[in-house]
């Protein structure tokens, strides 16, 4: 049983500049009682709710720094929101950055136990994968050799072997995942399907139509950190386009 | 801008400061396992390819020690046979010292991709620095205690104590050092450099390749919190005087750096993940 509730959730995110960053310039506005004057303050999100359940598949659909990731580091606990309340039910997996945790110089072999850790798994529990994964990214005898031999696509194809191996109650990705060959983007295709059909929780962010609709049957439009359209996924697919069409200037005619 | 309502990630749902600190190390605490491996990567990672690998820290520190103290006795016509095994743990010592208050300034900010894409503990950026120094030390102990055993330097019988207790103080005021200076120096990016420029002056006024008991000024080495770190480890193994007081100072610096560093870590948590972008 696994569930996401974010009831009235709003984050600001500090960006702080050069002279804020550095303890002279908060000497010197502490001296001049304007402390952190010239921290910026950019609302991420603002006044988001959502209720996610069990077997949800969702997509999150938005122009770059609408909130999506924003969005997902929140429902992953990397973010605390400025105001509101968050409360997630259940094991999440953050598919953010396939390559954290891959040593280069390390084999295939050791990557496997090592990632797998920094997702939060036992040495044991992947001492015990090490074969599956091997065959699941079709790496054969290479999987003892340093991924930094591999082809990028093989270290894709790797890495989200590893990443999926074991199943998370609520996986989260951003920007879909890097696929090299076709029979690969296949496999990895249907062990999405397999986890969807586990009745997880689903959440993509994605500029790609094609992957939204293929893996969410709910999105989620975000403009400038608001939610503007919740819907069925091919509805909210069309609500994008239409509003992005109209924030375009206008072409002129030929 | 206000933040009124505060609310923290579900597993660390907390009321205070104090038990947001706690949540977060307990949690980390029991990924040790990953910490771990991760620290000895760090190690390995940059010796990969070499034939005695890591062991090229351990022949470093070798050629390090001996050089100093050639040099040292002959200028101050010290008894090389004593003053070797003085510099070298000297040296030893304040090389896992210093290591440990320097690299806390770097534990969050060179784990900005970790922070920024899992929920993992964020103490477990404080246990990595300090095992990953860990294992830097221990490949310097191994020519250290060759030249001891060599020498046949004879340490008090109080050493199994005083060295333990002392190692494990320091290894402590490292992660809590860690857990408030790793935060502050990710939001204030000058304290990195500041705090390695810092040590190196500190290093010329402790007794680390001086004898302390030589300075006339007696202020520098009672004033000077890293002297009674040294002290600790380095006096009980060469059987010299270990005054009581030492012990009472670590216990008081320990004690003074546990509360700030729950209490700030506590405090900053959640802006790790902002302060470290």
């Amino acid at each position: 049983m696994s569930q996401i509730v974010l009831s009235d959730v709003t984050v600001d995110v500090p960006i702080y500049g050069v002279s804020s960053r550095n303890a002279k310039g908060t000497l010197l506005r502490t001296i001049r009682r304007r402390v952190d004057s010239e921290t910026v303050w950019i609302r991420a999100l603002e006044s988001v709710s959502l209720t996610l359940n069990d077997g949800d598949r969702v997509g999150l659909i938005g122009a770059n720094g609408a909130g999506k990731t924003t969005l997902l580091r929140v429902i992953a606990g990397i973010l605390s929101p400025t105001a509101g309340h968050v409360s997630i039910e259940g094991d999440v997996a953050a598919m953010f950055d396939l390559n954290l945790g891959m040593s280069f110089d390390a084999t295939g072999r050791e990557n496997i136990v090592s990632r797998g850790m920094v997702l939060g798994h036992s040495r044991a529990e992947m001492s015990d994968m090490i074969a599956s994964i091997t065959e699941f990214a079709d790496l054969g005898d290479r999987i003892n050799h340093p991924v930094r031999t591999y082809s990028s696509g093989m270290v894709a194809r790797l890495s989200f072997s590893i990443a999926t191996a074991i199943q998370p109650e609520i996986l989260l990705l951003d920007e879909g995942i890097g696929m090299a060959d076709e029979a690969f983007t296949a496999r990895a295709t249907a062990r999405l399907h397999d986890f969807i059909t586990r009745a997880g929780i689903l959440v993509v962010a994605s500029h790609s139509d094609q992957l939204l609709s293929q893996f969410c049957d709910r999105a989620i439009v975000l403009d400038r950190g608001r939610v503007t359209f919740a819907g069925p996924v091919s509805n909210a697919i069309d609500y994008y386009k239409s509003s992005f069409r109209h924030s375009l200037p206008e072409e002129p005619r030929a | 801008m206000t933040h009124d309502q505060i609310s923290l990630p579900p597993a660390l749902e907390a009321k205070g400061t104090l038990s947001v600190a706690l949540a977060d190390i307990a949690a980390g605490w029991g990924r040790r396992q990953l910490w771990w491996t991760l620290a000895y990567q760090d190690l390995i990672a940059q010796y990969r390819r070499s034939i005695i690998g890591p062991f090229w820290i351990t022949l470093q520190m070798t050629a390090f020690t001996l050089g100093i103290a050639i040099l040292y006795s002959a200028l101050f016509k010290q008894d090389f046979v004593k003053f070797l095994p003085y510099v070298a743990l000297g040296f030893l010592l304040w090389g896992f010292i210093s290591g440990l208050v320097v690299n806390s300034t770097h534990s969050f900010v060179s784990q900005a991709g970790y922070i920024r894409s899992t929920s993992l503990p964020l103490s477990i950026y404080a246990f990595r620095m300090v095992s990953s120094q860990a294992w830097l030390f221990l490949h310097n102990v191994v020519p250290v205690v060759l030249l001891l055993v060599f020498l046949r330097v004879t340490p008090s019988p109080w050493a199994i104590v005083y060295v333990p207790l002392g190692l494990l103080l320091i290894v402590l005021n490292g992660f809590f050092l860690s857990l408030w200076l790793g935060p502050l120096s990710a939001r204030y990016r000058d304290l990195m450099p500041l705090i390695s420029s810092a040590m190196q002056l500190i290093m010329f006024v402790t007794p680390v390749f001086w004898d302390a008991a030589t300075m006339p000024n007696r202020a520098v080495v009672v004033l000077n919190p890293f002297a009674y770190f040294l002290d600790s480890v380095r006096y009980p193994l060469l059987d010299r005087y270990v005054d009581p007081m030492t012990w009472v100072v670590l216990g008081a610096i320990t004690l003074v750096n546990a509360i700030v560093g729950l209490y700030l870590f506590g405090r900053n948590r959640r802006w790790i993940a902002h302060w470290v972008a």
